[in-house]
């Protein structure tokens, strides 16, 4: 498949990248690594009719910095550096392990970076495919039409799926992203970030960049899991996964969070299900309540748009938040 | 062979290896001509719809365009593999039949322009009713999708040998099971494309990746109407085949035919998309099996019948219906068997020929029959031994087994993977299995069915051999070249290889039915031999010895035990030209079939001259709260005759493995939306498995020598892309404790099976 011509910018630094993003407005896109943006371009879904390049971006732009219980990761930091980062990797196991998961070394882990992953979009069975593939189907609510293919006559809104490992990991970590724009700096929680409708799924405006993501280490112990279910030990997005961040304060939980992926247009953290955790020590029945509520709570998001079995994706919330959590509790014991 | 070989048997590095290693080789996507023009063809948005007019006033207006063909153009000639199913149109005229089958065509001076005329061409459908699965397609009232096959039934296969009632009525133990798997794919690595030259002296060129350049010059010879030695298909690097390859699809004809319409050179390259959904796809099965044991589980009698959707057309069908059945004949013993298949009309993509040749079908033997060696509480292992076919036998459809090592493959595997300490005594969710399968060197193809070799020398002494054999990756080249060079005495560097082309050499059956070793290689051998005999006797007299007593080797020919007063090959060569008997070889082979055989009218005779067996040992644990398969191990025994090339032998043996079991059992199918789409006709969505999916395997290979292949040779991998993965599905069915009748094994019907046992459980 070819990939449709296209304007090719690229800014020298941040302020030019920024003036020229406010200029184009929604005719251009961002171009970080490309392992996202390229494929949907090629698929004729890309939208846009001028690619700004941040590659000159990326000395000011990656890198992991550890400060003050904070971790930053700039926006450009490819997945590779970033997992194999040993701060990151030695604090959060967790993150490591999602990003590592995303595509294979020889190209998603070399070039694809962290703030690609952040902000790639979601992805549909129906509309990730060619446009002769797409030829006599109606435009879809993403395409700006009135059906989605995989939700049926019933559905009224794009039912496309967030398939980012990395998302996932940061949103259970409470991550913020930092967002730039001719306008200044922002703060947005990923929670705000990720809007949830397939058809926009992130609140980021036309002339806003996404710098880097940050968290709060904490203080107390803090361990964490990614747990995903894919066909292939690589090249292979996840039909479902878990990620699980717990801290620990004298053998009893003190905070707790657990998002899944792969089941809407946005990473779903589960509240309700581990709030019960808190104050309590995590015992083996303890996770497996939480884990079964977060079946329950998951199942009417789940969508059936990944190329698996829908019941055995509900089937498996339980097994994978299970997982997630017992493995962050060993993590946060000064487990492996 | 009464001298040892020296090259024979050796672990050669294949010739084609280097250079394709280095990047240097051509695929016919490479290819660039001067002039050359590129095509693109207009697909059916439809599954099933008239064709009420089509415009293409727009795109012929489109600067750059050359020209457009429909249906029109070409009076809907049609192909089909057998003169009784010739019902594919090579472009339609009014109707088409599937998603993604061909409407219109445009060539023009590059592929963008040629994609954008797509966009202009105005196609009006009127969308008829579709049928997206076998029973639908089956039922009263069903649309029909070609007029003379009533309810969809494209074909139907009918074998009946021995008393199949009085078999189960003498049984001890029979069960009855149903096994299914939807549509598989070959995910060559190469995506289909074709290159067509017209030439001023009224000749054609072609390239393309395929599996029998005569049988492709001969359908476009018909359908184009132009005399065979004008129709020209040349060699050229090919990514794969693995049975998708072998019949001929609309995009040869349509790049010849804008071609000729042009006068210019024309390619055509297939996106991966099209290349899955426009060429072959592997058939779905629902295959009901009943066997009758006696009480030491020896089969007595069998019946089967299989449902197979064949998609919009034909293709190899008769073929495509039979060789399931035809595999598991050859396999084991069966004193009365029963067969239907049929192959089923939906509104899908062409079912063509692939690798386990039914996963429903090969692995439901299999499984069944440790089913019920379960029930009788006998080992698995000594249920196949008692079962397993052996040299002399003959076949129930009438086939003589002239070579046959099965039982050491049983044996070989099962003592690799330490079978008897691990069945039935390995831990909860850990299994083991073992697969069993035969697969034949070539089908009675009539006149395409023998293969011809020629060998001429230069005066240096090297020299060129032509064959008709084409190598899709597999190694046939390498074949070829160290089989001459093993009978010349020739450094294989001093043999230049000239095959596939059609125009320089002469016929072959192609590289597909697993006949290019055994036909093709006897060919070579022959012509070798011939020549060699002409190189003896021209050196015989000057070295005034018994051509009997010479030897050739390391390019000198002499008396055996005196190579130090030996002629170099050169000066024989040179000496021969002077006396006016230049060295010629030629050789043939034809395989001993019966002719009279027929896929469906007659299927009893001869099929195949020999036929080569294997068995696999695959050791899997499955996660019971996810239905996830970790695979252990993978022993693999094969008895191929001899391998020529262990070397190659063992690369068969593990892509067999990887696509038959590690892809095709526990990870590939096609997944359809309702209209029926194909939802993933991409590596993304389709899983093909990657090397860090692959287990640790052991070869074992089993050596027969066949009397009549070359050096002893079969043929080499196939039977095990089908034993790797009934191995697999034993080794899941063990683990679990429960069988698995739905294939590939996903996790989710891994689980299926799980909980139906826990619910079983439970109940009773
Ligand atoms: C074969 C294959 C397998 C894959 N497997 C996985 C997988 O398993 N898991 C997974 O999560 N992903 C997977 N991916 C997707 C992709 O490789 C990763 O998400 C990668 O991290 C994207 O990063 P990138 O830099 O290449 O993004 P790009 O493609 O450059 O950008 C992605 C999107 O984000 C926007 N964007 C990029 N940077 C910024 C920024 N700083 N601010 C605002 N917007 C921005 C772009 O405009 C674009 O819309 C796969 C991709 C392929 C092709």
């Amino acid at each position: 498949m070819q990939l449709p011509p296209m304007d090719y910018l690229a800014p020298a630094d941040l302020s030019e990248a920024l003036a020229a993003k406010a200029r184009l407005g929604d005719e251009a896109v961002w171009l970080a690594g490309g392992t996202d943006l390229l494929p949907r371009a090629k698929q004729g879904i890309a939208a846009a009719r001028t690619v700004i390049s941040l590659k000159h971006l990326a000395p000011e732009l990656s890198g992991v910095r550890v400060q003050d219980g904070r971790i930053t990761i700039g926006a450009l930091t490819t997945l590779k550096a970033a997992g194999e980062h040993p701060e990151l990797s030695r604090r959060l196991p967790g993150l490591r392990d999602a990003l590592a998961s995303i595509g294979a070394e020889t190209l998603q882990q070399s070039v694809g970076t962290v703030g690609g992953n952040l902000c790639a979009d979601t992805r549909c069975l129906y509309l990730n495919q060619s446009p002769a593939w797409r030829a006599g189907l109606a435009p879809c609510f993403k395409l700006g039409g009135e059906v989605c293919h995989p939700g049926g006559a019933s559905a009224d809104r794009c039912r496309s799926v967030c398939q980012s490992d990395g998302a996932v990991m940061l949103m259970a970590l409470q991550a913020e992203a930092q967002v730039a724009s001719p306008q200044g700096q922002r703060t947005v929680a990923l929670d705000e970030l990720y809007t949830g409708k397939g058809e926009t799924p992130l609140a980021l405006q036309a002339d806003e960049l996404l710098t880097g993501v940050s968290l709060e280490l904490g203080d107390d112990p803090l361990g964490t899991a990614y747990h995903k279910l894919a066909l292939r030990g690589a090249l292979d997005y996840p039909l479902l996964s878990a990620a699980a961040a717990l801290w620990l304060r004298d053998g009893v939980v003190s905070r707790v969070r657990v998002a899944l992926g792969a089941v809407y247009a946005a990473p779903l953290v589960l509240i309700d299900a581990v709030a019960p955790l808190v104050g309590q020590e995590p015992t083996p029945e303890r996770l497996a309540q939480a884990a079964r509520k977060a079946g329950g709570h998951a199942e009417p998001f789940l969508v059936d748009n990944v190329g698996a079995d829908l019941q055995w994706r509900k089937d498996m919330v339980r097994v994978v938040v299970a997982r997630a959590l017992e493995q962050a509790v060993q993590r946060a014991k000064g487990g492996a | 062979m009464s001298k040892q070989e020296w090259l024979i048997g050796t672990r050669m590095p294949r010739v084609d290896s280097e250079p394709k290693v280095r990047g240097e080789v051509q695929f016919t996507a490479d290819i660039k001509l001067p002039r050359m023009l590129h095509a693109k063809v207009l697909r059916s948005p439809y599954p099933h719809a008239r064709i009420k007019s089509i415009d293409t006033t727009a795109a012929a207006a489109l600067p750059g365009v050359k020209a457009i063909m429909t249906g029109q153009d070409t009076a809907g000639v049609k192909w089909g593999v057998f003169r009784y199913t010739r019902d594919q149109q090579l472009l339609p005229v009014d109707r088409v039949r599937y998603v993604g089958e061909e409407v219109a065509a445009v060539a023009a001076v590059s592929p963008e322009i040629a994609a954008q005329a797509l966009e202009l061409i105005e196609v009006k459908y009127e969308p008829l009713p579709a049928v997206s699965d076998i029973w639908e397609s089956m039922a009263d009232g069903a649309p029909q999708l070609h007029d003379d096959h009533p309810n969809n039934i494209n074909v139907h296969v009918a074998i009946e040998v021995g008393d199949v009632e009085e078999g189960f009525a003498k049984a001890h133990l029979v069960r009855e099971d149903v096994f299914t798997a939807p549509e598989d794919s070959y995910f060559m690595t190469e995506p289909y494309a074709v290159v067509a030259n017209p030439r001023p002296d009224g000749s054609l060129e072609l390239w393309m990746p395929n599996a029998a350049p005569h049988q492709k010059a001969k359908a476009l010879s018909n359908a184009l109407v132009m005399p065979l030695n004008k129709v020209i298909v040349r060699k050229v690097a090919i990514g794969g085949a693995f049975g998708g390859r072998s019949d001929v699809f609309p995009a040869e004809f349509i790049t010849a035919f804008l071609a000729l319409k042009t006068r210019r050179p024309v390619k055509l390259v297939y996106t991966r998309e099209e290349n899955s959904v426009a060429t072959r796809q592997g058939h779905a099965l629902f295959t009901t099996i009943k066997t009758g044991v006696d009480a030491e589980g020896r089969v007595l009698a069998r019946d089967i019948t299989c449902y197979m959707d064949g998609g919009a057309y034909s293709s190899t069908g008769p073929i495509a219906t039979s060789v399931p059945f035809l595999c598991m004949e050859q396999t084991y013993r069966l004193p009365a068997v029963r067969y239907n298949g049929y192959r089923v009309y939906t509104n899908k993509p062409i079912g063509g020929m692939i690798r386990i040749h039914g996963r429903a079908f090969a692995g439901g033997v299999d499984l069944q029959l440790d089913m019920m060696a379960q029930e009788l509480g006998l080992d698995p292992l000594q249920v196949r031994l008692r079962n397993a076919r052996q040299p002399g036998d003959t076949t129930p459809t009438g086939s003589y087994v002239q070579s046959c090592a099965l039982s050491q493959c049983i044996q070989q595997a099962a003592e690799a993977a330490g079978w008897a300490d691990k069945y039935g005594k390995l831990p909860p969710y850990h299994g083991i299995g073992l697969g069993t399968n035969s697969v034949q060197t070539g089908f009675p193809l009539g006149i395409r069915g023998g293969s011809q070799a020629m060998i001429k020398f230069n005066e240096d002494g090297g020299a060129t051999v032509m064959s008709g054999v084409v190598d899709n990756g597999q190694g046939n080249d390498n074949m070829l070249v160290q089989i001459a060079a093993e009978v010349l005495g020739l450094d294989p560097g001093h043999i230049q290889l000239i095959s596939a082309d059609t125009e320089a050499t002469a016929n072959d059956p192609g590289a597909y039915s697993m006949i290019a070793t055994f036909a093709g290689g006897n060919a070579v051998l022959a012509a070798a031999e011939d020549a060699r005999r002409q190189i003896f006797e021209v050196a015989a007299e000057a070295l005034e010895a018994h051509v009997d007593d010479l030897v050739a080797q390391d390019s000198k020919v002499f008396v055996a035990g005196a190579p130090d007063k030996g002629l170099p090959v050169g000066k024989v060569i040179r000496m021969a030209l002077i006396q006016g008997r230049p060295v010629i070889g030629t050789g043939s082979f034809t395989p001993k079939v019966d002719h009279r055989r027929e896929w469906l009218s007659n299927p009893a005779g001869q099929l195949s001259e020999t036929f080569s067996f294997g068995a696999s040992v695959a050791e899997v644990r499955v996660d019971p709260e996810t239905g996830m398969v970790e695979l252990l191990g993978l022993w693999l025994a094969q008895d191929c005759g001899r391998a020529l090339n262990p070397m190659v032998v063992e690369g068969q043996f593990e892509g067999g493995a990887a696509m038959g079991g590690v892809g095709g059992m526990l990870r590939e199918e096609h997944r359809w939306s309702d209209t029926p789409r194909c939802l993933n006709p991409t590596f993304l969505e389709y899983k093909v498995p990657l090397a860090c999916d692959m287990p640790p395997i052991e070869n074992i290979i089993v050596e027969s020598m066949d009397p009549t292949g070359p050096f002893g040779a079969k043929e080499a991998g196939m039977s095990i892309a089908m034993s790797a993965a009934q191995a697999i599905i034993g080794a899941v069915s063990n683990a679990i404790g429960a069988p698995v009748y739905d294939y590939p094994l996903t996790p989710d019907r891994v689980l299926r099976a799980i909980r139906a046992k826990q619910d079983g459980e439970k109940q009773s």
